[in-house]
């Protein structure tokens, strides 16, 4: 059964789809989460499974294939949506909207089992229409600015790929067109102005469906790595420059915010900018520390977002510039929230100190700015974080009578996400070797000289 | 002989440091899966483990002293590891910190004792165990890591939870927004450690403490970066240092700091964590050496510090920010000690210092009653004392210099007006202007939406 997705790739993508359809008919809440449920679980223990005990995967030559980057990126995607599910408040599970976070999931469940230039662009285009379509039911406006973005995103890689970024003979311009298309998806400066607001104004579970992926991420393993031996390292280097920018800028500004989910779009903006730095220092430790960066990162902010999203349905909207308590009558969730925000500016002990760690090094061997930046972000990140625990649970007796303990599908969530971070933070081996080989294939195929005398 | 001393050594070094941490585990689990255990059990849990830990530290004073080389490495493995670069994991044994391990074992221990009966019934009483262990487990980590990579780890976990322990009594805003001050500066300060960390790696090729001296033994270390580099990563150094001990101009956290309970103000800014900036730096003393411009501004920073603090803490009011100024004029000494050269002055000084400001602190919440013992065993009032220098000052002398203690030289209000003020404004245009550009796009009213970082009366964090 385990074996089956790699003999046949298109089968998560393709149950995900198809329980998208049968939730969409669902009749109720109940029911709709149960099918919704089962599936996320059936494809997240299918990819987990194809991780943990799977052969070594191979090369299939087809259209969709599971190789060794997107073999851990698949559990990662499937485990994270199931959180989603889970832990999502009953409000946000309407079975239209539980449908449209299964084809977001297929959507990118696909996108990540195929490596073909084609493909990734339909699936790159397609992907944030659930999204926009679950955000048009909730504000106009900004469903109009994600559009915008989003749309002009997969024009740009389509056109891109359409003049040619890949092969042997990458066309400059085709990379250029590419790499802006990632800067758009990712958020990037000066196309980051998206993000905040889709935290903000939307729901939680279409800001976590589009951003914790990080397609653009995966776009630039697949098309401008291997590009990189015949194009050079320039952009990349630019890439990785207004990633910087961004990390820092996001970090500035979200250390000011007076609203907690806009404070979260600018952390995720900064953090998952950081993801870019090491994939673009194409290096093998800032390879490996940008993908354990994808992981840990996406893993801690998505735990974040939804503790964030419990507290804001018992509370209400959640501001920063008073202080609103309730510590006592949510100790877990209070904990959760300071040890996954914590994990997500890479606090010693959890994913994110191993994954930061490798991204300083991976800089500091050609560009010692590169990894003080790093630092420097991390470290306001941080100030974000602290204060925003601060001011959401401390600093006040809240004497509210209404029950607000969590629920125990949240309490298992948030608890579960905990532990992994802390697990692999402590052991961090098993997780550092499953991106060795991905690490290796990508810098085999980008073919690139050497960078520096300061390159290990 | 050496070969069994050599294995004693690195046994004992590996149950001081692991002691606490399986002590923070054991309680941390316990409360992430929803069954704290009771105070009965939790003061067991921690006596055992600061004991085992106290002992193993105090085993390794013999051990120290029958090892021939007066150093040893104790190789833990590899944490990870990738094509050349790995993450070791190196315990630094040797006559630097062997002293403050045992240091901070036996005050953990002393600490642990008395909170167990002066939280009794306190309603945080598992959390402020759990968070004095991270506290200790992170202060071990520092002072025994034979890596800078390990000690900023360590670093990190002295200063989150240190913010948390002032922030201890979550209730009241008061100690919520000075937890928030103090995380900030000591987060804006530790970038100087990582930067530090990341110049060393640049310039050595390592963050191996052992090969920043040529891998002789402590205090005979003998670094060979250039004097330029040297100097770079010891002003970092000096920053994180700073930030964690309290220097001018960073004192302000540390009246603040005064609302955690006293147990933990004892261990924090009365002897381990103030403590910690002079241990990096005499862990680093091989480069500041080679960097008499670092060294120098060492002197000045420690030398205004101690001014700073001595006239400051004249005017306090209470006995524990008194306590605190006196503990900071002692480190803005330790600092100019280890500016003009000395290595082993200040290492005896911060030991002794910190044994006693801890029992003095311990004993603030008695004070009145000890005072009145003494009162009555002399047979009148106690008379006044450190009054001499300030009357010898001009009388406006006096009053002007009075009201500039009182406001604690303005310190808080410089940082606030040069720093904090200018980044906020940035952040708040910066702010302004994305929330307009998405309004223009979305075609929805920018002032209606512009609720980030205008002021607003009441309570802030």
């Amino acid at each position: 059964m385990i074996e089956s997705i790699f003999e046949f790739p298109e089968l998560v993508p393709a149950l995900l789809a198809i329980a998208s359809l049968a939730v969409d008919r669902s009749l109720s809440v109940r029911s709709a989460t149960r099918i919704g449920a089962g599936a996320a679980a059936v494809a997240c223990a299918l990819t987990v499974g194809g991780w943990v005990l799977g052969p070594p995967p191979e090369s299939h030559g087809g259209h969709f294939t599971i190789d060794v980057l997107s073999r851990v990126l698949l559990p990662y995607v499937t485990f994270a949506f199931l959180c989603i599910l889970v832990a999502s408040p009953r409000r946000d599970r309407d079975p239209a909207s539980l449908a449209r976070l299964l084809l977001a999931e297929a959507l990118v469940a696909a996108l990540f089992s195929t490596r073909s230039p084609g493909l990734i662009a339909a699936f790159w285009a397609l992907s944030p229409v659930p999204v926009w379509a679950a955000l048009r039911t909730r504000s106009r406006p900004v469903a109009k600015v994600f559009a915008i973005y989003a749309g002009t995103s997969a024009a740009l890689l389509a056109a891109g790929v359409a003049l040619g970024s890949g092969g042997d003979d990458p066309s400059a311009a085709g990379v250029v067109l590419v790499a802006l298309a990632i800067l758009m998806h990712k958020g990037v400066m000066p196309f980051h102005s998206w993000v905040p607001v889709l935290f903000e104004k939307g729901a939680m579970w279409t800001a976590l469906a589009y951003m914790l992926p990080q397609a653009g991420a995966y776009a630039v393993m697949r098309l401008l790595v291997p590009a990189a031996g015949a194009l050079g390292r320039g952009p990349l280097w630019a890439i990785a420059t207004a990633a910087l920018a961004t990390a820092l800028y996001g970090a500035v500004v979200g250390v000011g915010q007076r609203e907690a989910m806009r404070a979260l779009g600018f952390v995720v903006m900064s953090q998952f900018a950081l993801v870019l730095v090491g994939l673009d220092t194409v290096t093998s430790v800032g390879l490996l520390g940008g993908l354990t960066m994808w992981l840990s990162s996406g893993l801690a902010l998505t735990g974040l977002g939804l503790a964030l999203r419990a507290l804001e349905v018992r509370r209400g909207t959640l501001r920063l510039d008073i202080l609103s308590g309730g510590h006592d009558r949510m100790p877990l969730l209070a904990a959760a929230f300071l040890i996954l925000g914590l994990a997500s500016v890479g606090f010693p002990g959890t994913l994110g100190f191993v994954a930061e760690d490798l991204l300083v090094r991976g800089a500091i061997g050609t560009y010692p700015h590169v990894g003080i930046g790093i630092v420097l972000a991390t470290a306001l990140n941080g100030i974000t974080i602290l204060r925003a625990y601060l001011a959401l649970f401390c600093g006040a007796r809240e004497t509210s009578s209404v029950a607000v303990g969590l629920k125990p599908r949240e309490s298992l969530v948030l608890t579960a996400l905990v532990l992994l971070l802390l697990f692999t933070g402590i052991i961090p081996g098993p997780v550092v070797a499953s991106r060795r080989e991905a690490v290796r294939a990508a810098l085999q195929g980008a073919k690139l000289p050497p960078p520096g005398p300061g390159h290990h | 002989m050496e070969s069994v001393t050599q294995t004693l050594m690195e046994a004992l070094a590996l149950v001081a440091l692991t002691a606490p941490m399986c002590l923070l585990a054991c309680l941390g689990l316990m409360g992430l899966v929803g069954r704290p255990p009771t105070e009965q059990i939790t003061g067991r849990m921690v006596t055992a483990g600061f004991l085992t830990s106290t002992f193993a530290a105090l085993g390794l004073i013999p051990a120290l002293l029958l090892s021939g080389a007066r150093q040893a490495q104790v190789e833990l493995g590899t944490w990870y590891a990738f094509e050349g670069h790995a993450l070791y994991l190196t315990l630094q044994v040797d006559r630097l910190s062997v002293p403050f391990v045992v240091l901070t074992a036996l005050l953990l221990g002393v600490v642990g004792s008395f909170s167990h009966r002066y939280l009794h019934r306190e309603p945080s009483y598992g959390r402020f165990f759990l968070l004095l262990a991270l506290l200790g487990s992170g202060t071990m980590l520092v002072v025994l890591a034979g890596t800078a990579d390990m000690a900023f780890a360590g670093w990190e976990m002295v200063g989150v939870s240190s913010a948390l322990l002032v922030g201890f009594f979550y209730e009241r805003p008061a100690p919520v927004r000075n937890a928030l001050w103090v995380f900030v500066i000591y987060r804006l300060c530790d970038v100087g450690l990582f930067a530090g960390i990341v110049l060393l790696h640049h310039a050595v090729g390592s963050d191996s403490f052992h090969l920043l001296g040529a891998g002789r033994s402590w205090p005979n270390g003998v670094s060979t970066a250039p004097i330029g580099q040297a100097t770079a990563i010891s002003i970092l150094f000096a920053l994180a240092a700073m930030g964690k001990s309290a220097l001018v101009p960073f004192s302000g956290w540390l009246p603040r700091a005064m609302e955690g309970p006293t147990p933990s103000s004892a261990i924090f800014y009365g002897a381990l964590s103030v403590h910690l900036g002079p241990y990096l730096l005499l862990r680093a003393a091989p480069l500041l050496d080679r960097a008499p411009v670092a060294a120098t501004l060492l002197v000045v920073v420690g030398a205004l510090t101690a001014l700073h603090a001595t006239l400051v803490g004249r005017v306090q009011t209470d006995i524990k920010c008194a306590l605190a100024y006196a503990s900071l004029t002692q480190v803005g000494v330790i600092f100019v000690e280890i500016g003009l050269g000395f290595r082993l002055l200040p290492l005896a000084h911060c030991v002794g210092h910190a044994c006693l400001r801890s029992l003095q602190i311990l004993r603030a919440p008695s004070m009145l009653s000890d005072v009145h013992e003494v009162e009555a065993a002399v047979g009148g009032i106690l008379p006044r004392s450190g009054i001499v220098l300030g009357q010898l000052l001009p009388s406006t002398a006096q009053r002007w210099m009075y009201r500039w203690a009182l406001e604690r030289c303005y310190l808080d209000a410089l940082l606030e007006r040069c720093a904090v003020g200018p980044f906020r404004e940035m952040a708040a245009a910066a702010d302004r202007f994305e929330r307009r550009w998405t309004d223009r796009l979305g075609g929805t009213d920018a002032s209606a939406a512009d609720l980030a970082l205008q002021p607003t009366p009441g309570k802030k964090p």
